[in-house]
Order: structure tokens, then sequence, then C-alpha cells
């Protein structure tokens, strides 16, 4: 009888085989996608070397910060919270029937899904900031075209993410439902809507607190803000007054993902 | 309390296929009050049989036929009324998870209350005391203002039981309710079947897999092997032979 340790035939891989070359090729494909990025994006060590000092200099020339505007600075960290939460409320209302119709299992009609599924990737890959430039524009300077790019960008989101919440949902209690003569908004206000409310609401705080985050620099295209301070500061180079200001949007953001995050834990 | 009385199930030449036939040519019916054993080993066919019956499968042909009412070729609001006339009881329960009991069984009612109360969830006095009532038939009185998830698996089928009574439907179907029961949860929801099929002349179509227990409870049974009707007997003539057509085992 031969040894135990030769008893069952594995496998042989060799070195050219298929799995192998194919391993060298994605390899390659990666290293070169990064040498491209390198050149394209100009990164120059040498040229942040010696910006280095300059920064320290500013840094250096920041300190004490400048706090004799807080009140109007406070109040423009007012203005971006509430954008964000304007924003990303009216996004969940648009979101509503949006991701209803993009959902394979509670959608009205094939017809609709995928043309659904395309206007919510469009809405999600142009930024709110993208959005809020177009708005200055269309409805003049100020928080109200922040809202307007928040809540378009973000109803995007909203809307993929919950239709992707309600595709994962059982199947089973809709069936059941679905057998006591119920039709659809039945189906999905009574046994769709109990299963994926908490990861509906969990999204929907989720958003929130990226909006507030992202929100701080929409007044750099003139959308309000605490973002407007910011610029203006850099522009006229007040760096006693950007450090307060970075002070602020620290604390606000933080505060933010903390209740967003503690909301979000109760929901489970 | 025969087959001979005017059916209020049909089912005629009803046929499915996922590349091979599942059901070939089905063709059953069950009368007011009846109780009907499905019998057949697993991979039978028992519960495509009743996901096309009831059209949650769509099946190939076939003519199903509720109270003189077409199944078969209703859509829409139509097939959402055929279908009220069945409550099914399915193998795994499938409740409303994070409702309680009382709100699982009003689930039941679903078909017949205005869509305001359902988005609402706010239902009229009378359909809460009759899905209060239909947990008290099943013992569950107590657990009504549970969690549906909170519940053991007998009390979960107990509460899909009950959905079933509050439905007030003319024909029970249900696959294999006693499949994740122990001996004495088993008896009791067959019993309960037996009652309700009397009092309130139900036509009731019962999967199992278990023949001693399909034998005790039901007045007929129905054998399935590789997707067609092979027995079809008073419970009390089934015979050996029939068991080794349905499991080629004695």
């Amino acid at each position: 009888m031969r040894d135990a340790a030769f008893l069952y035939p594995e496998p042989r891989i060799s070195w050219r085989s298929g799995r192998r070359l194919r391993f060298l090729a994605v390899l390659l494909a990666i290293a070169a996608l990064y040498a491209v990025s390198f050149d394209l994006a100009q990164v120059d060590p040498a040229r942040l070397w010696s910006g280095l000092p300059r920064l320290a200099h500013w840094a250096a020339k920041a300190w004490p910060p400048d706090v004799s505007e807080l009140d109007r600075l406070l109040l423009r960290a007012g203005e971006t919270l509430a954008m964000a939460t304007i924003g990303t409320t009216f996004a969940a209302l648009l979101a509503v029937p949006l991701c209803i119709v993009a959902a394979r299992n509670t959608t009205p009609s094939r017809l609709l899904y995928a043309p659904t599924r395309w206007l919510l990737d469009s809405l999600r890959g142009v930024d709110s900031f993208v959005f809020a430039l177009i708005f200055v524009a269309a409805v003049g300077l100020g928080p109200f075209a922040g809202v307007l790019g928040v809540a378009l960008h973000s109803a995007g989101s909203i809307a993929k993410l919950w239709s992707e919440a309600i595709e994962s949902a059982a199947p089973e209690p809709l069936d059941a439902v679905r057998m006591t003569g119920a039709q659809r908004l039945k189906i999905i206000s009574y046994a769709l809507l109990p299963d994926v409310m908490p990861s509906l609401a969990s999204v929907a705080l989720y958003m929130w607190e990226f909006n507030v985050r992202s929100s701080t620099v929409l007044g750099v295209v003139g959308a309000g803000g605490i973002g407007q301070e910011l610029k203006n500061s850099v522009d006229l180079l007040l760096f006693p007054r950007l450090f307060t200001i970075l002070l602020i949007i620290l604390v606000m953001v933080t505060m933010i993902d903390q209740l967003s995050a503690w909301l979000r834990r109760r929901l489970v | 309390m025969t087959a001979d009385a005017t059916p209020v199930l049909r089912v005629d030449g009803l046929a499915k296929r996922y590349g091979a036939p599942v059901l070939s040519d089905v063709s059953l019916a069950v009368a007011p009050g009846e109780v009907v054993a499905l019998v057949g080993a697993s991979g039978a066919g028992k519960t495509t049989l009743f996901r096309c019956i009831t059209r949650l499968t769509e099946p190939d042909t076939g003519e199903i036929v509720i109270g003189g009412r077409a199944l078969h070729g209703a859509s829409g609001a139509e097939l959402a009324l055929a279908r009220r006339e069945i409550g099914l009881v399915f193998q795994q329960f499938n409740l409303i998870r994070r409702l309680d009991a009382v709100h699982n069984v009003l689930a039941g009612r679903l078909g017949h209350v205005p869509l305001w109360r359902v988005v609402a969830r706010r239902f009229a006095r009378a359909d809460r005391q009759r899905a209060l009532a239909a947990l008290d038939r099943v013992g569950l009185l107590a657990q009504a203002y549970q969690r549906a998830d909170s519940l053991s698996g007998g009390q979960q089928q107990r509460v899909a039981i009950a959905r079933v009574l509050a439905q007030e439907s003319r024909v029970i179907l249900a696959d294999e309710p006693v499949a994740s029961l122990d001996a004495a949860n088993a008896r009791a929801v067959l019993s309960l079947f037996r009652e309700i099929a009397r009092e309130r002349g139900i036509a009731v179509l019962c999967s199992l897999h278990q023949l001693d227990i399909a034998a005790l409870y039901a007045d007929r049974v129905i054998g399935l092997a590789s997707g067609r009707l092979v027995v079809n007997r008073s419970a009390r003539d089934f015979s050996h032979a029939d068991r080794i057509k349905l499991f080629g085992v004695g």
C-alpha cells in the first residue's frame, strides 16, 4: 500500500497555467493604471517640500484664532446645517416614489424600472456642489441654491440605497399578505414597510450626516453657509479667522456624526 | 361533507415545468367542509402545486375555480378578490416579523378593509375583535401584543393559522403546516383545521409528509408522485399499495 500522504490526487498548477497568467496580467494592468494616474495628477513631492515652510508660516500666524465675529460665523454654520437638513428632507420626499419604481420587487412596471435606475444614477453622478453651481445661476446666491443642490444629488443616492434595501426584504411575508387579497399599496405599506423601516431610516440619517459634511464647501460656489466665510478668509489671507472657521466646522461635523450614529444604533 | 357536494375548490389539468415537468395534468376538487390531505415525498411537487393554485407561481396551463370564481386568467383587482377566498398557510409561517401577533392576524383582513386603514394601521373594532377571537381560538390571546419574531416556531405557526381564520376564506390551503412542530402541537393544529372545516364549511387542503397523521385527520387522501396525482381515496381506504405508489417503500 502507498503512503497515506499520496493517496489523494491533487490538481497540479503549472507556472504557465491560465490562472497564473491572468493574475500576472491583472498585476500589470494595475501597475500601468498607477503610472498613468501619477503622471496625470502631476504628483510632485518636491513642490510639497518647498511649500511646507509657507504652510508652517501661515499656521503660526493663525494663532490665536480670531473670535471677534463668532456670532456671524455661528449663524453661517447654522445656515449650513439648515441647508443640509432641508436638502436631505426634500431628497427623502423625492426618493419615496422613485425607490418604489426602482426596486424590482415593487416596481409597477418593468418598462419604468430601467429608466428610473438610470435617472437615479445620473442624479448621484452629479455632486451637490455641481448642482449648487447651476442653481446659483438659476435662483441666485444664497443657501436656497445649496438646498436644491443637496436635494437633487441626495434624492438619487437615497432612492438607490432605499431600493436596494427594499429588494433585499424577505419575500415570504409579502406573499402571505398578497394571498389575503391585498394589492400593491397595501402590501408595501403593511408587510414591506415594517420590515425595511429601520434600514430606510438609517440610510436617511447617514445621508443627512454626509450632507452636513459636504455642505460646508457649498459656500465656495456662492450657495451660502460657512463655506462662504471659509472662501473669503482664504482669499483675504485672514488666517486667525480661517482657524476659527475650521474649528467650528470640526465641532459641528463631529457632533452631527455622533448624533446620527447614536440614532442609527437605536434603530436596530 | 363528501366529495359529492359541489366542490368549492376545483383544479383542472394544472401543469408546470421548470425545464422538466414539475406538475403534470393535476386535477382535484375539494368540497365545503371536507379535509383533504395531500401526501407525497419531498420534491413530489406539493409546494409548487400550492403556489400554482394560488398563482403565486404562474402555472403553464390549467384551470382553478374557487366558489365559481375563475382564478386562472384573472389579473389585478379580480385576482386579488379571488385570492381573498383562499387562505394559505405557509411552511415557514411567513409572518411580518416586526409586527405584533394581533397585527399579523389583522393582515388577514387586508383584502376587506380600505387602503387608508391599512396605511394608518387603524382597523375597525369589528376587525380587531375578529383578530383577537382568532388568536384566542389558537390559544395565543396572551401573546397578542408580542412581536412575531419573539414567538417560538409553534406559536408563529398558530399566528399564521389565526391569520387564515381572520381572513374568513372559503378555502384553506396549508403547505406542510406541521412539519416544524412537535407531535402534540401538530395534532392540535390538525384538529383545529378539522373543527373549522366542520363548523364553517371551509374546504381544507393540507399537505403532509406523515401518512399516519394524514389518515387520522383527513376525510380523503390524495397522493402526488413526480408531479402527478396517483392516489385519490377516502382516508379509511388508504392502503399499503397506495403507500408504495407514493414513497416506493412500505
